[in-house]
């Protein structure tokens, strides 16, 4: 479980956080929601430990994990997925899988090593198709699921996900939503940042809505359905 | 004067053959570029100071020249990873002239210490023994041993970092910090190691350079560190900033083409043209020969 308490977080003058609270229980799919400047890109770099908040606590199976460094995370089983995917253009989709399981490539027999990519390319059967391609030349939808693929090689317990639909064709976009749910099933954690309230309200068990740096609103998916405020600010239903 | 094209073709492939030291301090320029988008002006310098201190170490101790050629990499690494602490590690990456700025003051830093420990004379660097006294004939071409050899050790070196860097852990981790920062540490490497290793894979190049330019030379003087500095760069620009591939084609050429106007303009002419080509080339191809025009957000 992962519980994060009054964290507070400024990029100078300028507050992104304010004593935001929430929690995000062990196998189910939490989902943050919120309009752009939010503070929703902040709030998970904070966990993933790409930026250190000012003040607050993050508790991960309740240990304090506030001052690890981004590779202790990815050792404890703490994976981002980062918005606009970020993945490595000149190298192949291979190597950018190796690089997913970099904190493991030691550890790992050749065969072991088989097997993790072979499952993700049975996950993403798109991927094994251009494993030699450089990633650069992937469209959008492959990069997002070659940057889910990657944060997935790294074996975590609980996965980061940082708008994964953004600018993606609605036909990807409901393969994108499919997976997440699939690896619920499989027993994964998922904290999921989106503004696409419509197909999150699908997937996901638990909603946080975040408004200028502040938690606004929680609650699970049939409050926030039945919510006529929030059907009209995030459903985008006319009243 | 008469100059004929036997003498023309000479000059060439001496230059070309010199021209080695050019392409493994571009490759060192580049390889520091690739990590952090940044030029590291005190390279040249650091490699002619590992050279020294290869020198003057096998001297007082009175080992021989071998030992030398393994001190003054090794000391011209060690130089880097300091370089690299001091000029880059610290200042924040997005304060893109503070970096350059203090690799600057470090370039005139370890020129300073040079010249206060030697007296500013230049000091005999050992002939390469048989090296120097080969001499072999093709045809009408003749090609100098001891430039054989440096051409040889480049190429080795340099085949040796290109393997480094696309079958190991390292350079796996090297590639990713290189393309997409943010995203190397969210797959748990530390871009500060990965950067200070590379800084002192740089540096080792770049020692071996200065020694091997010392030994062609027969002298290592701190007046070594300007235009190598300057070559050096001017391979990195012309090959395409970023490309080793790029940055060893241009030092080999830029050497030959060097030697080519020294034959035809003399010493004092020389330089004027190898910045003519720079000119050219900032000009009509800005990328360079291999620059990569992917962009990297």
């Amino acid at each position: 479980m992962l519980r994060i308490d009054k964290l507070n977080f400024s990029y100078g003058a300028i507050k992104a956080l304010t004593d935001v609270s929430l929690m995000a229980a062990t196998g189910s799919v939490t989902c943050i929601l919120g309009p752009n400047g939010a503070g929703k890109t902040t709030l998970l770099q904070t966990v993933a430990g790409l930026l250190k908040p000012s003040a607050g606590s993050i508790q991960f199976d309740g240990e304090n994990i506030i001052s690890l460094s981004p590779s202790a995370l990815v050792k404890k089983g703490i994976a981002l997925v980062p918005e606009n995917r970020l993945i490595f253009p000149e190298m192949t989709v291979r190597e950018n899988l190796i690089v997913g399981a970099y904190l493991r490539l030691n550890k790992m027999q050749k065969s072991d090593f088989k097997f993790e990519i072979d499952k993700i390319y049975a996950r993403f059967p798109i991927l094994d198709k251009r494993s030699d391609q450089l990633g650069g030349t992937l469209s959008g939808g492959e990069q997002q699921m070659l940057a889910i693929g990657r944060a997935l090689m790294s074996g975590p317990q609980f996965l980061l996900m940082d708008e994964p639909s953004l600018g993606l064709a609605p036909k990807i976009i409901d393969e994108i939503f499919e997976i997440i749910k699939e690896l619920k099933q499989d027993g994964l954690s998922v904290l999921l940042v989106e503004q696409n309230a419509v197909k999150s309200l699908k997937i996901a068990d638990y909603f946080f809505l975040l408004d200028q740096g502040q938690v606004s609103y929680q609650g699970g998916a049939d409050d926030l359905e039945n919510d006529a405020h929030i059907r009209k600010a995030y459903l985008g239903e006319k009243s | 004067m008469v100059i004929t094209s036997v003498d023309v073709i000479q000059s060439i492939i001496d230059g070309i053959l010199y021209g080695s030291i050019y392409a493994l301090i571009g490759v060192g320029f580049t390889l520091i570029f690739g990590a952090m988008q940044k030029l590291n002006m005190a390279y040249a310098a650091s490699s002619i100071a590992g050279a020294y201190c290869g020198l003057g170490i096998s001297a007082v101790l009175s080992l021989n020249l071998l030992v030398t050629f393994f001190l003054g990499p090794l000391v011209g690494g060690l130089i880097g990873i300091l370089v690299y602490l001091v000029c880059f590690r610290f200042i924040p990456s997005r304060e893109h002239l503070g970096s350059l700025m203090a690799s600057i003051g470090a370039l005139f830093l370890i020129d300073e210490i040079i010249v206060h420990e030697t007296d500013g004379s230049p000091l005999n660097f050992p002939e390469l023994g048989i090296f120097s006294e080969a001499y072999f004939l093709v045809g009408e071409f003749g090609f100098r041993g001891d430039l054989i050899f440096v051409l040889i050790v480049s190429l080795l070196a340099m085949t040796s970092i290109i393997l480094m860097l696309y079958r190991t852990k390292y350079g796996l981790a090297a590639r990713a910090v290189s393309q997409q920062m943010n995203a190397a540490i969210l797959c748990g490497i530390n871009p500060h190691k990965v950067n200070a290793s590379t800084f002192f894979l740089a540096g080792v190049l770049g020692g071996l350079a200065g020694c091997l330019a010392a030994a062609a030379v027969g002298v290592i003087s701190p007046l070594l560190i300007l235009p190598l500095t300057i070559k050096g760069l001017i391979a990195t620009v012309i090959g395409g900033l970023g490309s080793i591939k790029g940055a060893i084609i241009a030092g080999l050429l830029l050497g030959g083409f060097e030697s080519l106007f020294l034959l035809v303009r003399g010493v004092n002419e020389r330089d004027i043209y190898v910045f003519l080509l720079l000119f050219l080339f900032l000009v009509f191809k800005p990328n360079g020969m291999f620059g990569s025009i992917i962009d990297r957000d």
